[in-house]
């Protein structure tokens, strides 16, 4: 699943904070989340590791197949917001 | 000139060259083995793989041609044993749980990481153990000398790959580094480019990554891993020259012994490390060593190495606006990382290197510590990523 940038606009159901963290705690910690949600909610995520941005999260959001979209809030910063669909 | 101000020199920009490659590559092997099992991307080995082949195939042209004499080739190799499987157990559990490899630790914390620097911490710490409590106690370099006769040291060329399959031939360096490096090249094109067709029929276009970009040198994007990878293998043949062509011995990257250089330094102003004679001294063997500290030089070019690893790396975080003190909203994280770093220092001390020193360049040896190293390093990885998955 490819990036989806109307979900930049979208209110978040939850929100998860992994700032100071590497992988693969952001991306286990945000899996792990996402398995308690419910279909359709979006959960955001708050990162400040740019190599779990480029490569871990993306990496396990196409093989669960969720859009997401990523934000760059400040240098090094990201928020990913992610949609539940299955 | 002095012959060794020139190779520390040469050693310090290639150490600026390797940082960059690292910071910019985001070239980690933990980060390479967690995204193929929990996601199956191969993008960042593809650029460890690169750097592998390419770098295999450099020495073993290098040492066929004769530009290095093989007699010179060997004075660094890594003997391999029983020690490369249990280190490299308690090595990648170490830096699976902290998240970071030795090369991929020196990125976070120049990118400010403060986890990654207590990582660093528990490293020194867990050298510091195991130079003084089970090196001596077990007699450690009375078992990998004398235990398990197939899997112990054996002097010299015994542990070089191209002499033990080929005699003194001069083609032998050149065939094995086709075998090895032939392998990682060709896996690493073909991972390339099953990945781009994946992407390719996900999106319905043809996807394609550059290996370079003016925003990749301008620092407003990271480097592809391969480009990584080749900077990588750029790093260890500059190094081996440089070490040949001055003071006329081969030497091969390292990253864990350094470390110990640094406890050497930190511990030098209070404790005298090479006269003092430790508590657990075996009588039975009058010449061991009663401390790790005794048996390696403190002054080696790859503590320079490190360090300028380290500024190469701060330099690229910051230019590419990476650069921020990161320390983490769960405090544990730092207990998880000194923890995680005893276990990689220790493990690193038993298997005589990490995966730098051990894996690519026992690798770059012709020596099979590389591929002694391997299995139980990927295992460790693994059950450290099973671990937090459980436990967080």
């Amino acid at each position: 699943m490819a990036e989806d940038k109307n979900l930049g606009e979208v209110k978040p159901d939850e929100k998860l904070d992994v700032t100071g963290e590497t992988c693969p705690i952001p991306e286990t910690m945000a899996h792990k989340r996402l398995k308690k949600m419910s279909v359709g909610q979006v959960l955001e995520v708050y990162t400040d590791h740019a190599a779990a941005v480029e490569n871990s999260f993306p990496s396990m959001l196409n093989k669960l197949n969720y859009p997401y979209c990523v934000t760059k809030i400040a240098p090094g910063e990201f928020i990913i917001k992610i949609k539940k669909t299955s | 000139m002095n012959p060794y101000f020139i190779e520390y020199s040469i050693i310090g920009i290639a150490g600026l060259i390797f940082g960059v490659a690292l910071e910019r590559g985001r070239m980690c092997f933990v980060l390479a083995t967690n995204n193929i099992f929990t996601a199956g991307d191969t993008k960042i080995l593809e650029g460890i793989l690169w750097a592998f082949g390419i770098s295999v195939l450099a020495f073993g042209i290098v040492e066929s041609l004769g530009i290095i004499p093989v007699h010179a080739a060997i004075q660094g190799v890594f003997p391999m044993g029983w020690y490369d499987l249990v280190g490299a157990l308690l090595f990648g559990f170490g830096i699976g749980i902290c998240g970071a490899c030795m090369s991929g630790l020196i990125f976070r914390a120049a990118s400010g990481f403060t986890q990654n620097w207590m990582q660093l911490f528990g490293i020194l710490a867990g050298t510091i153990f195991f130079a003084f409590i089970i090196f001596p106690m077990t007699n450690f370099l009375y078992w990998i000398l004398h235990t398990i006769p197939w899997l112990s040291i054996k002097p010299g060329i015994s542990d070089y790959i191209p002499h033990e399959w080929f005699g003194d031939a001069a083609w032998g360096p050149f065939v094995v580094a086709l075998i090895f490096g032939g392998f990682f090249l060709i896996l690493g094109l073909y991972l390339t480019k099953r990945r781009f067709k994946k992407i390719s029929n996900e999106r319905g276009e043809n996807y394609k990554e550059p290996i370079i970009t003016w925003n990749m040198l301008k620092f407003k994007e990271p480097y592809s891993p391969r480009l990584g990878g080749l900077l990588f293998a750029v790093v260890a043949i500059i190094v081996l020259f440089a070490s040949y062509y001055t003071v006329h011995k081969a030497a091969y990257l390292g990253v864990t012994t350094p470390y110990g250089s640094f406890d050497t330094y930190i511990l030098a102003p209070f404790i005298n490390l090479y006269n003092v004679v430790g508590p657990y001294k075996a009588s039975f063997l009058p010449k061991i060593s009663s401390n790790w500290f005794q048996i390696v030089p403190v002054a080696i070019p790859m503590t320079f190495l490190v360090i300028c690893t380290f500024a190469g790396a701060t330099i690229t975080a910051i230019l590419g606006g990476e650069f921020k003190w990161r320390v983490p909203r769960r405090k544990m994280m730092f207990v998880q990382n000194f923890a995680g770093g005893i276990l990689t220092g220790v493990g690193a001390r038993i298997a005589l290197g990490c995966n730098i020193g051990t894996l690519w360049s026992g690798f770059l040896m012709f020596s099979w510590a590389g591929v002694l190293f391997l299995p139980t390093l990927v295992l460790g990885m693994y059950l450290a990523l099973k671990f937090q998955e459980l436990v967080w």
